[in-house]
């Protein structure tokens, strides 16, 4: 795809995941090229062990064992500087999870720690990232407070802004009790910011919901608490993986209508992953096509719905259920990942699969500006592109 | 909190028909034996227990089992458990003398377990099938596999018969003779926490010389249960998707371990406890026996070999009410560390 | 019938159990330490097949009673007759240890058996019939739990009376509850299965669904279990000879070599260690026989343990 790019956000370039299981290794992701621009909604579209999850784990490096990245390379552009999360250390990418790019998860209750109070999660994140700017609010409200205590807390906290890794406040912080000097004035100013943010989100009552534990919220109030978590530390980049699945509809409606409404508000990349067609002609800008560990189609939406060129994306397509016209499945299921088919991984169900297809796989190539297909029925097309 | 009250209620009215069960079995395996035998269970003195025929009139141990139940079981609740030939005194008498040895081995034995069996499980989690886990599996093998008795007596033979640092019994000569005299004052009858606040710094450094090998084999034998339970249940957890969550927030993997997943796999360790306690119970009869520790499990030993029946009947039911005792509590600390228990 | 059949008709590699043993047997090959583990346990067949040969009993006698040279008290060092030394009052070790050998196999497998046949037909018509006989049943189960093994098989050999017989029992009369568990949780997760359905709806007899359709296919973790069970009920029958109240005095059990080593734990002050063979030989055979069938069946617990498999 486009070499240099400075409104990319994120490039993900010739990307390989791997799999190690008792079974077999599992070809999850295959050679992957995406780019995502700044400030658009991406969307990722295909079923369930298509390699969307895996693909957007890679951005964080965050591939959850067993699994590898076994090749490929993976840039985060922001200021105009670039960070290689694939060669980076994990410390430095720890900085930039949570920070810069931020997660939203398929279950809400699974992705909440059952044990600690909601709030606190949230507050976690900012305690992380924006450590100082609350302990320069700490300092700000302890300032207007008389007292011993306050006193105390102003002059530790204010060491430990001085400078790093002070080390009384270091001794101070592994007292119990002592240890609350520092960290109570702060948490304060965490838990004020994290009660904001659940208004944000449309959270009744935020200041009590800060108190509750995960199983005593609903479905719909879990994934806001996920959500706000993500958008704690303003990222530039949102990951939202089926962050509606596994809702009802109408509270569906209502978080989609929430993240676009985010999405305006703090002004970042929405990467939204989902296989259902609907959700994406809702939220996105630009849909990217995987199938078996493969982006098979990239293009904005508009295209992709008016003018598929996949055989699979228009198979997705027919697939979705419409008032007056029969329903039409892909033929064939989803291919084993450990054994996946020669060639084009699509060609077992594809109608207009060539003997071509079994033995080579197809680029992924631009037939038109900003409409990119990996198959074989196009590439004369994208030869008429390059040479025009 | 009413929510745990309510919760604490009902746990306390369901374990009423164990502990009925748990009689029921004890006084059937009684049956078994002759009303003569059985007459001891009803005395409380050796000159009582002469007078057998009287006895087995005035109980009825020639009458219907369920009859002859409800006159043990109301002597039971009364505290007359029979009388113990192999002490001398009546049975209920032994376990007010004797509990304190006991009791002072548990407290310290069974913290020790804990930490030892959670920290190899969690080293063990952490680094699976790598070098440490090998190793932390190999240690709780081997401590599941040695026999109690033997490695009290490898101990022994190490470090009193040939090192002579930690003697058997509770105390030596001098402390005896301190903790006899009128200037010293029993609190609890645990040495350790007595010679503390008599303040006397001997018999306490003398008490825990010899507290020291009957605790150290105790969480040898003691830790690999929990060690197993810790490093399944971290291994579980380690897999749930808060964990990556955390990661995406930015959180470091020593926090995630620490504060997330550890907590968590934390949960089913505390259901573990009274399984710890029925081991330490097992774990005593024969550590007291070895390191000549004058408990109940010592007790109950000797009272076994000399066919002392009320003794041992009387501490297997006692054993078994600790254990649902112990139960209980573990329930209730479930529900304080895991929220989602209250509201069930 | 021919429905129960029909349905039931599934290939061998597909079998559950035979895809269990296959994973089981990938398990220990995989695992250094459960070959190890075979490896012992081979190594105690061949002892206990061989003990005849290796330390012949004497024409006429019980081959389980130790044989004794002299009624001194004090032990003798090993010698060439003796390789083992012989403890107090002259019972000769080397012969106590092989012949303890037979002895912990037919305490463990005894003990393991007659435990997993009353906890199979406890759990079995537990969790098939369900209701209030699951419901007594379990409590009954609970109520075993509730005291610790060792103490409730001292109680039930005292009220049997002491001999080695007894001993086994009391493993029996202690040890099923936990197979009346695991049972009846397998029972309940098959009895939802197509099959059993299909078996019912044509009104197969309750005994013929569940030995032919419900039992084989939840039987499977028992044995896994089982054989990490034969190791600690050997421990709990030398505990109990260790107490002495076990196998009666001059038995060949391990347990009881180790009661009579306990005077003799202090050598002499020049030697600390004087009567170290007195405790020593039996305490390894123990202590190496359980480490066989626990290495062993440490490989089989990720089985038991289905989060933990197949990755």
């Amino acid at each position: 795809m486009t070499e240099r790019n400075e409104g990319n956000i994120m490039e993900v370039r010739d990307l390989y995941v791997r799999f190690y299981t008792y079974e077999g290794v599992v070809k999850a992701v295959d050679g992957v090229d995406l780019d995502v621009l700044r400030g658009e909604t991406l969307g990722i579209v295909g079923e369930t062990g298509s390699g969307k999850s895996v693909t957007t784990y890679a951005m964080m490096n965050m591939v959850p064992p067993p699994g590898r990245i076994t090749r490929g390379r993976v840039v985060y552009r922001r200021d105009g500087k670039e960070f290689v999360l694939t060669e980076m250390p994990e410390s430095e990418i720890r900085k930039l999870r949570g920070s810069d790019i931020s997660r939203i998860f398929q279950e809400p209750k699974a992705a909440l720690n059952p044990v600690y109070k909601v709030g606190d999660q949230v507050a976690e994140a900012i305690l992380i990232h924006r450590l100082d700017e609350m302990k320069e609010r700490a300092l700000e409200t302890l300032k207007s407070e008389r007292g011993v205590f306050p006193s105390l807390s102003r002059s530790v906290i204010d060491r430990s802004l001085k400078f790093e890794g002070d080390p009384l406040v270091r001794l101070l912080k592994r007292i119990p009790l002592l240890r609350r000097l520092y960290w109570k004035p702060i948490k304060r100013e965490a838990r004020k910011e994290v009660v904001k943010l659940l208004g944000l989100m449309g959270i009744p009552d935020p200041d009590r919901v800060y108190d509750m534990y995960p199983h005593e919220l609903s479905g719909g109030m879990q994934q806001r608490i996920v959500i706000a978590t993500a958008l704690s530390c303003n990222p530039q980049l949102l990951i939202a993986d089926e962050p509606t699945t596994n809702l009802d509809v109408t509270v569906e409606a209502q978080i989609l209508e929430l993240m676009k409404d985010l999405k305006k508000k703090f002004g970042m990349t929405l990467l939204y992953i989902t296989h259902d067609m609907g959700v994406i002609a809702e939220m996105s800008d630009r849909v990217a096509v995987m199938y078996a560990g493969n982006i098979v189609e990239v293009g904005d939406v508009i295209t992709i719905f008016k003018k598929p060129l996949h055989p699979y994306t228009k198979g997705l397509l027919e697939a979705i259920p419409m008032p007056g016209r029969p329903l039409k499945d892909i033929p064939g299921t989803v291919p084993n990942l450990i054994n996946p088919p020669s060639g084009c991984r699509f060609h077992p169900r594809c109608e207009y699969a060539m003997d071509r297809c079994k033995r080579e796989k197809p680029k992924l190539v631009e037939v038109e500006p900003g409409h990119w297909v990996a198959c074989f029925l196009h590439h004369d097309q994208a030869a008429e592109v390059e040479e025009g | 909190m009413g929510s745990l009250a309510t919760y604490i209620a009902r746990r306390l009215l369901l374990i009423i028909p164990t502990l009925l069960g748990v009689s029921i079995l004890i006084f059937a395996i009684s049956m078994v034996f002759t009303p003569e035998q059985r007459a001891a269970l009803y005395v409380t003195s050796p000159k009582a227990a002469s007078k057998i025929y009287q006895i087995i009139k005035k109980y009825g141990l020639d009458r219907p089992a369920h009859e002859q139940y409800f006159t043990w079981l109301s002597n039971v609740l009364r505290g007359n458990l029979g009388y113990s030939k192999s002490m001398n005194i009546p049975v209920i008498r032994a376990f007010t003398d004797l509990w304190p040895t006991s009791v002072e081995i548990a407290i310290y034995a069974a913290p020790f377990i804990v930490l030892v069996g959670v920290k190899l499980g969690k080293i063990s989690a952490i680094y699976r099938d790598k070098l440490p886990d090998h190793i932390a599996r190999v240690l709780a093998i081997v401590g599941w596999s040695l026999p109690t008795f033997w490695s009290a007596i490898i101990l022994l033979a190490i470090f009193y018969g040939w090192l002579g640092w930690f003697p058997p019994g509770r105390l030596g000569p001098e402390a005896q003779a301190i903790v006899r005299s009128s200037e010293w004052v029993t609190y609890t009858g645990l040495y350790t926490i007595d010679a503390l606040l008599n303040g006397n710094l001997f018999v306490f450094i003398d008490a825990v010389r010899h507290l020291f090998l009957p605790v150290l084999n105790l969480v040898i034998v003691g830790n690999a249960g929990i060690m197993r339970v810790m490093r399944s249940s971290m291994l579980e957890e380690l897999n749930k998707e808060y964990v990556l969550a955390a990661r995406s927030k930015g959180v470091a993997e020593r926090d995630i371990i620490n504060k997330h997943v550890t907590r968590n796999a934390l949960i089913p360790v505390v259901t573990m406890a009274g399984v710890l306690v029925a081991g330490l119970m097992t774990g005593l009869v024969i550590t007291e026996t070895v390191f000549e520790l004058k408990g109940l499990g010592y007790w109950a030993a000797h009272a076994a070999e000399q066919l002392d029946i009320p003794s041992v009947l009387a501490f297997a039911l006692f054993t078994g009410v600790v254990f649902v005792i112990a139960n209980l509590i573990v329930d209730v600390l479930y529900a304080y560390i895991d929220p989602r228990v209250r509201l069930q | 019938m021919s429905v129960a059949k029909e349905v039931k008709k599934v290939p061998l590699s597909e079998r559950i159990w035979f895809k269990e043993l296959k994973f089981m047997a990938k398990r220990v090959r995989e695992s250094p330490l459960s070959l190890a583990g075979l490896a012992i346990i081979f190594f105690y067949v061949v002892l206990a097949i061989l003990a005849p040969y290796l330390a012949p009993p004497k024409p006429g006698r019980d081959p389980f009673e130790i044989p004794r040279y002299g009624y001194v008290i004090t032990p003798s060092p090993p010698s060439p007759e003796h390789p083992f030394g012989l403890t107090q009052g002259q019972y000769d070790l080397f012969y106590g240890c092989i012949w303890g050998t037979v002895t912990a196999f037919r305490v463990g497998l005894l003990g393991v058996s007659g435990s997993i046949l009353i906890g199979l037909t406890v759990g079995a018509i537990a969790g098939y019939f369900g209701g209030k006989i699951d419901e007594i049943l379990m409590r009954i189960v609970d109520i075993v739990y509730a005291i610790p093994g060792l103490i409730l098989a001292m109680a039930f050999v005292l009220a049997l009376g002491q001999s080695l017989d007894n001993v086994i029992i009391a493993l029996m009369l202690v040890g099923w509850a936990t197979y009346a568990r695991l049972t009846r949780a397998g029972v309940l997760q098959v009895k939802q299965e197509d099959y059993v359905e299909a078996a019912r709806a044509i009104g197969s007899p309750h005994r013929r669904i569940l030995l032919r359709h419900i039992l084989p296919n939840s039987i499977f973790p028992v044995f896994v279990v089982a054989t990490l069970d034969i190791g600690s009920m050997v421990l709990t029958a030398s505990a109990l000879s260790f107490l002495g109240i076990g196998a009666p005095l001059g038995y060949a059990d391990w347990g009881q070599l180790i009661a009579l080593s306990r005077n003799w734990l202090i050598g002499t002050p020049e030697n600390p260690f004087e009567y170290w063979y007195t405790y020593t030989y039996p305490g390894i055979f123990i202590f190496t026989f359980v480490l066989g069938w626990n290495l062993l069946g440490d490989a089989f617990r990720d089985i038991l343990d289905p989060t933990l498999r197949r990755r």
